[in-house]
């Protein structure tokens, strides 16, 4: 292989890791994000709702109807990315426990599992906040479904 | 992480949760509802917790009878440790009204019960109905506690036969379960209709020729019952 065909073949491998490289960086730049996930079903005859979506975020469960929720939680900080030897401890508030209410599992002392379960009809939200982001969904608790 | 959480919890963690009736010796008064024997014998599998962590050691098969109470008795089976301090709540009050143990149906519907424990947190929850009745029936049993069947509007007795029966109430054909206020008239001496000493049990006893007419009364509903008598 002569020398000039040797040049160019390093100077095409330079600029694919170079791409890669760029690509990769564009990839990995994903926003903090929190979101609620069912942990159990519902009773026969009704059903509960979580709606995870870009662009809403909401909960439509019937009154007197419980259901287990745990927490995904991602986060962009350089030191999320290392391992951690213990889960993250979000918090969860509601806006108004007349309609909806919640408990804390006792098999992770309440660290990131609740009961969720709907009192009375109504509307209300609910604050998820975690270490590096912060999610409000919109509760309606309805009469029967 | 979850199912490995909760495989783990479900093998440490066994929660028994009974229901019991509360009959005649804890409530003073006549009571109606299927009788405690029958939640032993009935040998349906039980029913467990939503989180799968908990089960149910005696038959939960059937709605509340709306108006009736239900006895909950709390059992866990946990390595290394005796039950835990458990406090009964329920999601919805509206439907379901817990005083301790004691459930009171006051509205038609579904409500979870959640079972919580010293530190408030949720051990497991179980949902269950409430459902207004539509008709009593009376159910002979045997001595023993088993159920022999319904019993029929009229019936002949000889005198010193003697029945065990309970009123229990039933929603479109479906058996409900829980306890209530029973009332009882009797038109006619001919025989005598007295509460047994366990459970919901009542004995019926043909004391001499003639013939009554019963009517017993219950959540609103009442039942009617020819006895006659033959020497």
């Amino acid at each position: 292989m002569t020398d000039p065909t040797r040049t160019l073949l390093r100077a095409a491998g330079a600029a694919l890791t170079l791409l890669g490289a760029t690509t990769a960086g564009c990839v990995t730049e994903l926003p903090p994000r929190i979101e609620l996930y069912p942990i159990s079903s519902a009773p026969p005859a009704r059903t509960f709702e979580v709606f995870n979506r870009d662009d809403k975020h909401s909960i439509v469960v019937p009154i007197g109807v419980a259901f287990g929720v745990t927490t995904s939680e991602r986060c962009t900080r350089p030191d999320a990315a290392k391992p951690q030897l213990r889960a993250p401890e979000p918090g969860l508030s509601i806006a108004d426990a007349s309609i909806l209410d919640a408990r804390a599992l006792t098999r992770t002392q309440g660290r990131h599992e609740w009961v969720l379960f709907g009192v009375k009809p109504g509307r209300t939200t609910v604050t998820l906040k975690g270490e590096c982001a912060t999610q409000v969904y919109e509760v309606d608790v309805v009469s029967g479904r | 992480m979850e199912a490995d959480t909760r495989a783990r919890w479900g093998a440490v963690l066994t929660l028994v949760v009974g229901a019991l009736a509360s009959f005649a010796g804890a409530c003073g008064g006549d009571m109606g509802g299927r009788p405690g024997g029958s939640y032993a014998n009935n040998g349906g599998r039980p029913q467990c917790g939503a989180l799968g962590v908990a089960c149910v050691g005696q038959k939960l098969d059937a709605p509340i009878a709306l108006g009736g109470t239900f006895e909950l008795d709390v059992r866990y089976q946990i390595a290394g440790s005796s039950g835990p301090p458990t406090t009964i709540f329920s999601a919805a009050p509206s439907v379901l009204r817990v005083d301790g143990a004691r459930l009171t149906a006051v509205g038609q519907g579904v409500s979870a019960v959640l079972f919580l424990g010293p530190d408030d947190g949720v051990l497991d929850f179980l949902h269950l109905w409430v459902q207004p009745a539509t008709e009593l029936r009376i159910i002979r049993y045997t001595p023993a506690g088993a159920p022999l069947g319904r019993v029929q509007p009229a019936i002949k007795l000889l005198v010193h036969d003697e029945l065990l029966i309970a009123v229990e109430p039933f929603a479109n054909g479906q058996p409900l379960a829980g306890n209530f206020e029973l009332t009882r008239t009797l038109q006619g001496t001919s025989v005598a209709i007295v509460p047994d000493s366990v459970s919901g049990w009542y004995r019926v006893v043909a004391r001499t020729p003639g013939t009554t007419q019963v009517r017993l009364g219950a959540l609103g509903l009442s039942t009617d019952w020819s006895i006659e008598v033959e020497p």
